[in-house]
């Protein structure tokens, strides 16, 4: 039977930032699929020029209220790699602590505010507050904890203020990182509780051969630093980004897109799972198990399942890099100086929705020259269209209303930080 | 900042809230939180919308009794639970849109503070009070006693100055704050 469908959801809600869905289809066939990214342009990269290179870690964090120390810990990095500055074990540690605070504050308002919603039946995370109570208060609560992570360790719940090149500005305490120990070691109940409700979900089976990207580390799961590591094969240094990410302007896109060896990639916990599963905490090893999550997996809907895990592994890594610095104590350390030598370095780490690079030149003023900044969301773009082209045609017998809440979720799967994505302008000339 | 299309003041009809196995979202309450909250909340950086901030700042400067603390809260979205939880009383300080004359400003209670129409969709990232207070309550969340102090802006627009009839209340707000902490021995 010849179907047609005619799909437009303008500002899909329960994403950060402005995107429409626009599918068109005419007798059976697709003729127009699109992710439409309507949000305007940042200019962040432009706004560092000229700043000083201890100010890029501060403007850039505000690119995002939920990724803010991701973002200013790929900057920290590009500095810290255009200067060549060594870090200290005791930084590292204290890095990948506030890291683990904010991928926990994230997957949980992904998973729980998000995605719930949308196999609970309801609009938002209000109603379901009235037919699930506990499920919305294990959230604020575990999102309670993150954000207080975050802030014993970067000053406050959102955009670090003590987070600087080569260092900390301000230091937690033992007391503190013994209380916050405690806090996470009693949050266990709550995260084996969100494994066991995300294990009860009814995920919409789609599934697409896709490269995806991630970075790697020989000794750990990476979130910070590493080499760029695809499943089709490619390893690259992170100062070779561009020659994985290959951005181009679309014309309905705000956002540019990226391909590497297909039409696109996907970044994101799913394309860390796949590339890095076999380093994972064993909880969370057994986490992936019990959601049915197996490398490699090649649903984007799993993306959530996959963000899950992580909130198994972080708990557990944040305890154990608490009773390091614990055994260790804090000492107090020299902050950097600049030595008048300027350099271009890339900083790159794995932030909640995928890996993002952050590139500087500085000058030998300690002034930014120029600045690149690629955001996982925008390399996810090209990937979601070609998921969408691909799952429209296997669902479109549903209906529209079906179509359209399967488009929703997927995109809504990809947890897409629209906002942090956006740079190009669109100029008209009169 | 609160407007009148996102949410509705009513007459309450004074409901009580059931309260079932004391839901709580911190686990373990903080001894040492004192037991009234003078919160001031809104965007420094948008001018008018910023004056709770302003009115905290200033509150500053006086000597307050010991089981007062002053926070000044931003934009917290549903992190206004968080901030609440524990306290006896809360007083909240915000500008809201009223229709009134800039500067003039009116106390209301929780029970006045209702979610309708297109507010109750939630975007996360404009989460205000009300928003914050139906969570509240869809949760069974034992909430303080609340008065919030709505004080109308001249304009919301990029800017951290305020408006000179927004500047101009000040005083009087701070002296209708002094008078609620005044009247009650808690």
């Amino acid at each position: 039977m010849a179907q047609n469908l005619h799909i437009n959801v303008h500002h899909v809600t329960r994403v950060e930032g402005h995107g429409n869905i626009v599918i068109n289809a005419k007798n059976g066939v697709l003729e127009e699929c699109k992710l439409e990214i309507v949000e305007t342009p940042r200019f962040f990269e432009a706004m560092l020029r000229g700043r000083p290179y201890t100010e890029a870690s501060h403007i850039t964090s505000r690119i995002c209220g939920i990724c803010a120390v991701g973002h200013a810990t790929a900057s920290l990095r590009a500095s810290e790699n255009a200067l060549g500055v060594e870090l200290s074990e005791q930084t590292w540690l204290l890095r990948k602590l506030i890291f683990f605070g904010e991928m926990l504050d994230s997957h949980i308002l992904h998973t729980y505010m998000l995605v719930a919603p949308d196999f609970f039946n309801v609009g938002s995370v209000i109603p379901l507050a009235s037919t699930a109570p506990e499920v919305v208060l294990r959230a604020l609560r575990m999102k309670k904890l993150a954000g207080d992570l975050c802030a014993i360790i970067g000053g406050r719940h959102t955009h670090p203020i003590s987070m600087t090149v080569g260092g900390f500005t301000r230091l937690p305490t033992v007391e503190e990182l013994r209380a916050i120990r405690a806090r996470l070691i009693e949050a266990r109940k709550d995260v084996d509780e969100t494994v066991a409700l995300f294990k009860t979900l009814p995920w919409p089976q789609f599934n697409r051969e896709t490269e995806y990207v991630a970075l790697s580390k020989p000794d750990e799961y990476a979130f910070i630093d590493g080499v760029i590591t695809t499943t089709d094969g490619g390893r690259y240094s992170i100062n070779d980004y561009r020659k994985v990410t290959n951005e181009k302007c679309v014309p309905h896109s705000t956002s540019k897109h990226t391909a590497h060896k297909r039409e696109s990639y996907m970044v994101g916990a799913l394309a860390r799972f796949n590339v890095n599963h076999k380093q994972l905490h064993p909880r969370a090893q057994e986490a992936a198990d019990a959601l049915g999550l197996k490398p490699i997996c090649t649903n984007p809907y799993m993306n959530s399942a996959a963000q899950v895990v992580e909130i198994v592994h972080s708990v557990e890594e944040a305890i154990k890099i608490c009773d390091e610095l614990i055994a260790r104590g804090i000492q107090k350390e020299k902050p950097y100086q600049f030595q008048g030598r300027g350099g271009t370095g890339v900083g790159a780490c794995e932030v909640p929705r995928g890996v993002l690079f952050h590139n500087y030149e500085i000058g030998n003023d300690g002034k930014i020259v120029n600045a690149n900044c690629i955001i996982p969301t925008g390399q996810n773009l090209a990937n979601i269209e070609a998921d969408m082209r691909a799952l429209v045609p296997q669902i479109i017998d549903q209906g529209p209303e079906k179509v359209t809440l399967a488009l929703e979720m997927l995109v809504r799967a990809y947890d897409p930080c629209i906002s942090c994505s956006v740079h190009l302008l669109n100029v008209k000339f009169v | 900042m609160q407007r009148s299309n996102d949410a509705t003041m009513q007459q309450s009809n004074d409901a009580t809230m059931q309260q079932s196995n004391n839901p709580t979202i911190q686990r373990s309450n903080n001894p040492a939180m004192k037991p009234i909250l003078i919160l001031g909340l809104g965007n420094l950086l948008q001018g008018d919308d910023g004056v709770g901030c302003h009115v905290v700042h200033a509150l500053t400067q006086y000597p307050l009794p010991d089981n007062i603390e002053v926070v000044e809260g931003g934009t917290p979205g549903v992190g206004l639970l968080n901030l609440i939880e524990g306290r006896t009383r809360v007083i909240i300080i915000d500008a809201a849109e009223m229709n009134l004359t800039p500067g003039e400003f009116r106390q209301f209670t929780a029970d006045h503070i209702v979610l309708t129409g297109a507010a109750q969709r939630v975007s996360l990232h404009r989460s205000g009070v009300a928003t914050a207070l139906a969570l509240a309550r869809a949760l069974n969340l034992p909430l303080p006693e609340i008065l919030f102090l709505g004080i109308q802006p001249a304009r919301v627009e990029w800017g951290t100055a305020l408006s000179p009839a927004v500047e101009a209340a000040v005083p009087r707000v701070l002296a209708a704050i002094f008078d609620q902490v005044s009247t009650t021995d808690r």
